[in-house]
C-alpha cells in the first residue's frame, strides 16, 4: 500500500519533470540582418518550462537582437519560432505580451509624464473604467496591490514616474511585466541598474516564475550573477550560437572562454596594471562644470598618456559631459580648457583647432555622413590644413584618406565608397581615421565600440594603447564595465550627475566593486 | 562575400553613371524633339540667341542656388530678390550703369544674408523663411515701383548683348565650379546636405555656411535682376516672377538631388538651365500658350524630381 503510494508519487514527480522539461521556446534557424551587418546567423536551440534561462555574449552578439524577436519588438528576416509548440510570430510587443511573452528592457521602458500606477497598466486602462472616464483611485489601489505583491510597497503609486529613481522605475518595469502574468520573462540587463534591495525583488520573481513552471530567460554580463540565478545559460558571439551549458558546467573561465573566442584571449583588453600618469602633464581640463540642475560642477582633469574612463548608468550624466568637453553643449557655468595652450573650448571649431577629436555614441547619426564617400568623410574635419590658398586638391585629400584608411585597415573597394554600406565597426573606423587625419592630441570616445564586432573592437583597443603609448590624451566614456576595468588608468563614475568616484586601475578593481559607486 | 561585396559595387556605379548620363540625354532628347516639332526653328541661330538669353539669367541663379540646396535647403526668394533688385537697379540706373549692377548685387547680398540669418539663429525651417521672405519683397516691389514700370535710360540698352553675357556666365561658372568643388565652401556645404549633426561634429560652423550659401545666391540672384532689367528695359511688379520654380527645376532637371548632400554636383546647373530653357522655348514655337506651359512645367518638376530621388537610401522630405 505504502510502496504503491510512493511509487505513485514517484510517478507523479516523474511526470511533473517531464512537463517541466517540455520545451516552450524553440528557435529554430533564425537569421537577422541590418543591411551589411548579420546580426543573428542561424540560430537555433530550446528553452523549457521551468527554466531560468542565462543569455550571455559580448556586445553586438546579437543576444538583445533575439530577445528583440522574441518580444515582437523585431522581425526575422529567416527561421521560425515555436511557442508551447506552435509557430509563434509576433508583430509587435502588445502581440507577444498578449502570447504571454513579456520583457523589461535594459533602456528606461517608463513612459514619462504620468504616474507608477498609469505606467503598470498601460494600454490596459479599459480596466478600470467608471462611466467611461479612468478611475485613478481604482487604479491606484490595484497598483498598490501589484506593487506590494513583487515587495516594493514602498513606491507610490501616484508618484509621478519622472520623480522616482531610475532603479525605482525599473521595478515598476518589472510590476508591470508580473501583473501580465506571462509565461516567458525576459530580463535584458537590468540588473546593473539596481541595486541589492531592487535585485532581492527581482530574483524573488524569478525564483517565483520558476516554481510556478514558468521560464526566465535572463540577459547579464555579469558571470557571477548569472551562475547565481540561471539553471542553464547560451552562450552567443557574433551572431552566432556558441554553446548551451548547465549548471554543472557553469565554470566562470568557460563561460570568458566562449564569450571572447577565437584568436582573442586573455589580452583582449590591456595586459599590463601600471596605471601611472605623470600629474602635471594635464591635457584637458574642466573647471566647476555645470550644464543642467543635475549635472552640477564638475571639476576634472585628463593627462596625456592616459586613458580616463568615465563610467556610469546612462543617464548620469557621463554622456553629457562628454559632449561639453568637445564644445557640443555650452556649460551654463564653468569652462572646458585646453593645456598647455591654455585655450577655452566653447564649439567643436575651437576643439577642433585645438586638436580635440570627439566619437559620438550615436555615431550613424552624428558621427560619420553615410552619403558620402570615405574620403569625403575622412577629409571633413581636415579641409583647413588641406587647403592651399584656399583651394583643396583632389590629390592632397586622396592622399591623407588612402593614408588614414590604410592604417586603419579599412575594408572598402574604393574610398569613393559611400558609407551608408559599410558594416559597424568599419563606419567605426572612418571616423577614428578622420580624426587620425587630423592629427588630434585629445580623444574623447563616447562608446567607442558599442555595436561593433569582437574583432574590430580588439583592433580599437589595441589602437588606444598605441595612442596612450604615443602620449595622446584619451578619455574612454562607456557603460560596459569591463572594458573601462580593462582599458583605463584611471576611472571616474558618475551617479546623479555628480562624480561619486575616482578608482585607480588595479588588479583588484572587479565589476561590483565599481557598480556600487554607479548606483 | 567577397563577390556580393563586388556585385553591389558594380550596381552602385552602374546607378551613379547612368544618373550622371540622364541629364545629357534628357537634353540631347528635348532638343532633338523640339527641333522636330518646330520645323528647324529651334536651333536656328536667332533663335539660338534666345536660347542664350533664356538660359543665362536661369544658369546665374542656378549656380547660386547650387549651394543651398546642396545643404539640403530651399530658397524661394529667388523671384523676389530678382523683382526688388531690378527695381532698385532701375532706380540708379540714371547714375551709372556700373552703380545700378553694384547696388543689385548688394540688394541681393543684404538680402541672401538676411534669409541665412533668420533661418540660422532662429532655427526657422529655411523654406519658410524664403517664402515669407518672397511675399515681403513682392510687396516692396509695389512700393518701389509704384505698381507701374521704372524704365532705364536708352543708353543702357547697349549692354544687352550677348558676348557679354557669354562672358558672364562662363566666369561665374568657373568661379562657381572651383567654390564648389574645391573649397571649404563647397566640400562643408555638401557635407551639411549629408548630415547635418555628423557635420557639425567634424567642424563645420554649420550657421556660417548657412549665411554664406544663401549670400552667394543672393549676390547672383542680384545680378540676374539687374541682367533681367537691362533685357526687359524696365523694372515692374511682374519682373523676376515664378523665377525660384525655374531655378529649382532646372537643377533637378540637371540631375541635382533636392536632399542635397555629397552628390551634388555643380554642372546640374547648366546642364539643367539649357533643358529647362530649351524646353519653355520650344513650347513656344511649338505654340503653346503661357498658361499651359506653367502647368506643364509643374508637371516636369515633380516629374524630374521624382526621378531625381534616391528610392532605396534617403528619407523626405525637409
Amino acid at each position: 500500500m505504502t510502496e504503491s503510494r510512493s511509487a505513485q508519487t514517484i510517478a507523479a514527480r516523474e511526470w511533473g519533470k517531464l512537463m517541466a522539461n517540455q520545451c516552450i521556446l524553440k528557435f529554430d534557424h533564425i537569421c537577422k540582418s541590418f543591411s551589411s551587418t548579420k546580426a543573428l546567423v542561424d540560430i537555433s536551440f530550446e528553452v523549457n518550462r521551468g527554466e531560468v534561462r542565462g543569455l550571455i555574449g559580448e556586445n553586438g552578439s546579437g543576444k538583445s537582437t533575439l530577445s528583440s524577436i522574441v518580444s515582437g519588438t523585431l522581425q526575422p528576416d529567416s527561421g521560425i519560432m515555436y511557442f508551447s509548440g506552435n509557430t509563434y510570430k509576433p508583430v509587435s510587443v502588445l502581440d507577444a505580451a498578449n502570447n504571454g511573452i513579456s520583457m523589461v528592457v535594459q533602456e528606461r521602458g517608463t513612459i514619462l509624464g504620468i504616474t507608477v500606477a498609469a505606467n503598470i497598466f498601460l494600454g490596459k486602462e479599459k480596466l478600470f473604467l467608471t462611466g467611461g472616464l479612468v478611475n485613478h483611485k481604482k487604479m491606484n489601489s490595484a497598483a498598490a496591490a501589484v506593487l506590494k505583491d513583487i515587495g516594493a510597497q514602498w513606491i507610490s503609486p501616484d508618484a509621478m514616474i519622472d520623480n522616482i529613481s531610475f532603479e525605482e522605475s525599473k521595478i515598476v518595469e518589472l510590476a508591470r511585466a508580473m501583473y501580465s502574468n506571462p509565461e516567458i520573462l525576459i530580463i535584458d540587463e537590468t540588473t546593473t541598474a539596481i541595486s541589492q534591495q531592487g535585485r532581492k525583488i527581482l530574483y524573488s520573481l524569478v525564483k517565483r516564475m520558476k516554481s510556478q513552471d514558468k521560464t526566465v530567460l535572463f540577459i547579464t554580463h555579469d558571470l557571477d550573477e548569472l551562475t547565481q540565478v540561471c539553471d542553464t545559460v547560451t552562450v552567443m558571439r557574433d551572431g552566432h550560437f556558441i554553446a548551451n551549458l548547465n549548471q554543472s558546467e557553469m565554470e566562470i573561465d568557460t563561460l570568458k572562454e566562449l564569450l571572447v573566442g577565437r584568436e582573442i584571449t586573455g589580452s583582449f583588453y590591456r595586459a599590463d596594471y601600471d596605471g601611472k600618469i605623470n600629474q602635471d602633464d594635464v591635457a584637458l581640463k574642466l573647471e566647476s562644470i555645470t550644464l543642467s540642475d543635475k549635472i552640477k560642477d564638475i571639476t576634472l582633469e585628463a593627462h596625456r598618456g592616459e586613458i580616463l574612463g568615465i563610467g556610469g548608468l546612462t543617464d548620469c550624466g557621463m554622456h553629457e559631459i562628454g559632449r561639453a568637453m568637445f564644445g557640443l553643449t555650452k556649460p551654463l557655468s564653468g569652462s572646458v580648457t585646453v593645456l598647455p595652450s591654455g585655450k577655452t573650448i566653447n564649439n567643436p571649431g575651437t576643439a577642433i583647432r585645438n586638436r580635440v577629436a570627439y566619437l559620438s555614441k550615436n555615431r550613424d547619426q552624428e558621427a560619420i555622413l553615410l552619403q558620402a564617400s570615405i574620403m569625403d568623410n575622412i577629409c571633413l574635419p581636415s579641409l583647413d590644413r588641406l587647403k592651399k590658398l584656399n583651394f583643396i586638391t583632389r590629390k592632397s585629400e586622396r592622399q591623407l584618406a588612402e593614408k588614414w584608411a590604410g592604417k586603419l585597415n579599412v575594408k572598402m573597394s574604393s574610398l569613393s565608397e559611400y558609407c551608408y554600406s559599410l558594416s559597424g565597426g568599419n563606419k567605426q573606423k572612418v571616423v577614428i581615421a578622420k580624426w587620425l587625419g587630423n592629427d588630434s592630441e585629445i580623444f574623447i570616445l563616447d562608446c567607442p565600440t558599442r555595436g561593433i564586432d569582437i574583432g574590430v573592437k580588439s583592433a580599437i583597443y589595441r589602437l588606444m594603447e598605441q595612442l596612450k603609448a604615443e602620449g595622446k590624451c584619451l578619455i574612454m566614456i562607456s557603460e560596459e564595465l569591463p572594458e573601462l576595468i580593462g582599458m583605463c588608468d584611471n576611472i571616474i563614475i558618475f551617479k546623479d550627475g555628480k562624480i561619486s568616484a575616482e578608482l585607480a586601475r588595479g588588479r583588484d578593481l572587479t565589476e561590483s566593486g565599481v557598480i556600487q559607486y554607479m548606483i | 562575400m567577397m563577390e556580393t561585396v563586388q556585385k553591389s559595387k558594380t550596381a552602385f556605379d552602374i546607378r551613379v553613371l547612368f544618373k550622371q548620363i540622364v541629364p545629357f540625354l534628357g537634353l540631347f532628347l528635348v532638343v532633338i524633339l523640339f527641333e522636330l516639332l518646330s520645323g528647324g526653328k529651334l536651333l536656328s541661330s536667332r533663335n539660338m540667341t534666345m536660347l542664350l538669353n533664356q538660359a543665362f539669367t536661369l544658369s546665374l541663379g542656378a549656380i547660386g542656388c547650387s549651394f543651398v540646396i546642396a545643404q539640403g535647403n530651399l530658397d524661394f526668394s529667388l523671384g523676389g530678390i530678382v523683382g526688388i533688385t531690378a527695381a532698385f537697379a532701375a532706380s540708379t540706373a540714371g547714375i551709372s550703369p556700373l552703380v545700378s549692377v553694384l547696388v543689385a548685387i548688394s540688394a541681393g547680398l543684404v538680402i541672401g544674408i538676411f534669409n541665412g540669418a533668420i533661418h540660422a539663429f532662429f532655427g526657422i525651417p529655411a523654406f519658410v523663411v524664403t517664402l515669407a521672405v518672397q511675399f515681403i519683397l513682392r510687396g516692396l516691389i509695389v512700393v518701389v515701383t509704384h505698381a507701374g514700370t521704372l524704365p532705364i535710360p536708352f543708353a543702357m540698352y547697349s549692354i544687352d548683348n550677348t558676348g557679354l553675357k557669354f562672358t558672364v556666365l562662363s566666369l561665374t561658372f568657373i568661379a562657381g565650379y572651383l567654390v564648389f568643388e574645391y573649397t571649404k565652401v563647397g566640400k562643408q556645404s555638401k557635407a551639411l546636405g549629408s548630415g547635418i549633426a555628423a557635420a557639425a561634429q567634424s567642424g563645420v560652423n554649420v550657421r556660417k555656411m548657412k549665411i554664406v550659401s544663401f549670400a552667394i545666391v543672393g549676390a547672383l540672384s542680384g545680378l540676374c535682376g539687374f541682367f533681367s532689367l537691362i533685357r526687359a528695359g524696365a523694372a515692374s511688379t511682374a519682373t523676376g516672377q515664378f523665377f525660384e520654380t525655374d531655378v529649382m527645376t532646372a537643377l533637378v532637371l540637371g540631375g541635382m538631388p533636392l536632399t542635397g548632400g555629397s552628390s551634388c554636383k555643380i554642372k546640374s546647373a547648366l546642364i539643367g538651365a539649357m533643358i529647362l530653357a530649351v524646353l519653355t522655348n520650344g513650347m513656344v514655337l511649338w505654340g503653346i500658350n503661357e498658361h499651359m506651359q506653367q502647368l506643364i512645367k509643374g508637371c516636369i518638376f515633380i516629374f524630374a524630381v521624382w526621378i531625381s530621388l534616391d528610392k532605396q537610401a534617403k528619407e523626405f522630405v525637409k
